[in-house]
């Protein structure tokens, strides 16, 4: 038979439980001496008399268990937030100077890095309103001379549909004819001169996401001698009338019957018009001729088409005798950052793309000065808190306490600060929006939740960054020195502190 | 008499505790408690009365002393704080003074 020389397993597995879960383990030490003792003086009922104990062991467990409840009422951490914050905002009011200095410092770098990024975020965003955005493609000339290497946007005016009829992956396509210097626009007694017109073919609207705010959808830019306008370009004309139907007078010479108003080309698009004409209202050329390029083309291609490909089928179909010229496609994605291309006359908005990253990293650098600001800031103070700091220790608090208290504290520094940089951002957003040439009255929706966002996002970073360290500090210190009143922060601590600041300049600068 | 009073078995735990010096711990305590007054009683009678006496202020109480026999758990050793010994001390005294007042019932005389 075998030897049970353990305690009953089930009402071990009971007492243990217990046991931990009260975090008292003596009485189960107790319980367990007893079985082996009662073992070893040969006694058969150490087993029953174990389970008779437990029970009444666990009974206990709950009894001590509620007496010390009613002792120590535990530290709700709700109290402790609480009291954190009331002492951080007692700190903060006692040196009302420092806590606002330290304050304005942060909002004003966290502004500029709004700024920054809100900027930055708008130049990627160009063309990205368009449905079909990765399946537009532009044509581009690549052209040499002896003297001259040019690439322009733009194509005669035959490329187009020779591509939609040459090729199966080029599903649609469109033609787009900037004008050529302002002409006067007429409308009844309403005269305008207008820079911002063009002609276009009439799968415009198929390729290119805009609203048409009135009209007939199937019937925009199709038959001669129409012409589409703007919502303010209608406005200006037609006042609140609608303009369907009626007669433009183009340039004195030719009428133009308005079939439709589209809403405003956004800020983000990289050419923008006022009014667009129907393409079949010009003559195009009979023959094709590869040297005069004047029509910005666009390519619809089927999903998945590798745009590289196409470009090197067409080349190699069309122009293998022509040396001078050939054929380039872009993606329409990349159009506004494609420095590569010679803006004829203008009308394209494109930018080097590598000033993002140069204003991106400016952005975070400026954090980071403010954070250091701060931390600066803060441990010129710290010798204050040093006798606070000294008898919370003794009086037992923990490290990871104190740690939370600090962190709170630079938390309720740079909360202010984020909110006070929200208020002066969205203020200035007007004239932040006309130096940036954008026509954008106040924020669309998306755009203010990714500012929301990202003010959210520099408030965790910087709390952790710039509170991460005086927390450090403050923990670490002996308090005796506090009592002594020897706390003048250690050499390391100063030395840095220098070292910081010479950084900060090193940074500005730069 | 200021503070609570004490049990009778209360007494006789908070006895046993001041007989057995450093090795006052429960099983050691129900031990001398059977050895000397010939009370069998559970253990858990005792660990609830020495945890009461604790948070009533009359012991206080270490840890120390875990064997491989207990699975390495600590035993908890008690002993009579300043407060237990002048209340047991005043117990002791006032029921003293008492039997006194009655001649017939004088300690010592039969």
């Amino acid at each position: 038979m075998k030897q049970k020389t353990e305690p009953p397993k089930l009402a071990a597995r009971l007492l243990q439980y217990f046991s931990q879960r009260f975090e008292i383990p003596e009485i189960q030490g107790d319980l367990q001496e007893l079985f082996y003792s009662r073992k070893a003086t040969g006694s058969r009922f150490a087993g029953s008399r174990f389970w008779l104990e437990t029970f009444h062991a666990i009974f206990t467990l709950y009894v001590i268990a509620w007496r010390r409840k009613k002792t120590n009422p535990s530290i709700n951490p709700f109290h402790m937030v609480i009291s954190n914050v009331t002492i951080g905002f007692r700190h903060m009011l006692k040196r009302f100077g420092y806590s606002l200095t330290t304050i304005t410092g942060l909002s004003l770098g966290i502004v500029a890095c709004l700024i920054i990024f809100y900027y930055v975020r708008f130049e990627k965003s160009f063309d990205q309103y368009n449905e079909k955005l990765n399946d537009i493609a532009i044509v581009y000339y690549d052209f040499k001379t002896n003297d001259i290497h040019a690439k322009s946007p733009s194509a005669p005016d035959f490329v187009g549909p020779k591509f939609q009829r040459e090729f199966s992956e080029v599903i649609d396509q469109v033609r787009v004819l900037t004008g050529f210097g302002s002409r006067v626009f007429k409308a009844g007694d309403k005269m305008f001169e207008e820079s911002d017109y063009g002609h276009a073919d009439s799968s415009f609207f198929r390729i290119f996401t805009h609203k048409l705010l009135q009209g007939n959808p199937d019937d925009q830019l199709k038959r001669p001698a129409t012409i589409v306008l703007t919502r303010t370009t209608a406005e200006k004309y037609f006042g609140k009338e609608s303009p369907i139907g009626k007669i433009i007078l183009h340039n004195n010479k030719r009428e133009y019957e308005v079939t439709g108003v589209m809403e405003n080309f956004p800020a983000n698009a990289h050419i923008r018009f006022d009014m667009l004409m129907s393409m079949s209202s010009l003559t195009l050329s009979a023959t094709e001729q590869w040297n005069n390029p004047n029509y910005i083309t666009y390519l619809l291609l089927a999903d998945g088409t590798d745009i590289k490909k196409l470009q090197h089928k067409a080349n190699e179909t069309w122009l293998t005798k022509s040396e001078n010229l050939k054929l380039e496609l872009q993606s329409l994605s990349r159009v506004h950052f494609d420095t590569s291309v010679v803006n004829f006359l203008g009308k394209f908005r494109i930018m080097d793309e590598r000033y993002l990253s140069i204003f991106s990293v400016t952005a975070i650098l400026i954090l980071l000065i403010a954070c250091i600001n701060y931390v600066n800031l803060f441990t010129a103070r710290a010798s204050e808190r040093g006798r606070e700091v000294g008898i919370r220790k003794i009086s037992g608090a923990t490290g990871m306490q104190l740690f939370f208290q600090f962190m709170t504290d630079s938390f309720l520094h740079i909360l202010p600060a984020i909110l006070i940089s929200l208020l002066i951002f969205f203020g200035i957003l007007p004239w932040v929006n006309a130096f940036l040439g954008l026509q954008l009255g106040s924020l669309d929706t998306a755009g203010n939740i990714f500012i929301f966002k990202t003010a959210g996002i520099i408030l965790v970073a910087i709390t952790f960054i710039a509170g991460l360290y005086p927390s450090f500090v403050m923990t670490k210190f002996k308090p005796v020195l506090i009592l002594k009143g020897k706390f003048q922060g250690s050499r390391t601590a100063v030395s840095l502190r220098k070292g910081l600041v010479v950084f900060q300049f090193c940074i500005s600068i730069a | 008499m200021k503070g609570e009073s004490i049990g009778e078995f209360e007494e006789l735990i908070i006895l046993m505790v001041f007989l057995l010096r450093e090795d006052a711990y429960a099983v050691k305590i129900q031990e001398e408690l059977a050895a000397q007054t010939g009370r069998k009683v559970m253990i858990g009678a005792v660990h609830t009365t020495l945890y009461r006496l604790e948070d009533k202020g009359f012991l206080k109480s270490t840890t120390g002393g875990a064997t491989a026999e207990r699975g390495g758990r600590w035993k908890r050793f008690f002993s009579v704080t300043a407060y237990g010994r002048k209340a047991m001390e005043q117990s002791r005294d006032m029921r003293m003074n008492i039997w006194n007042q009655i001649p017939a019932l004088a300690p010592g005389k039969a």
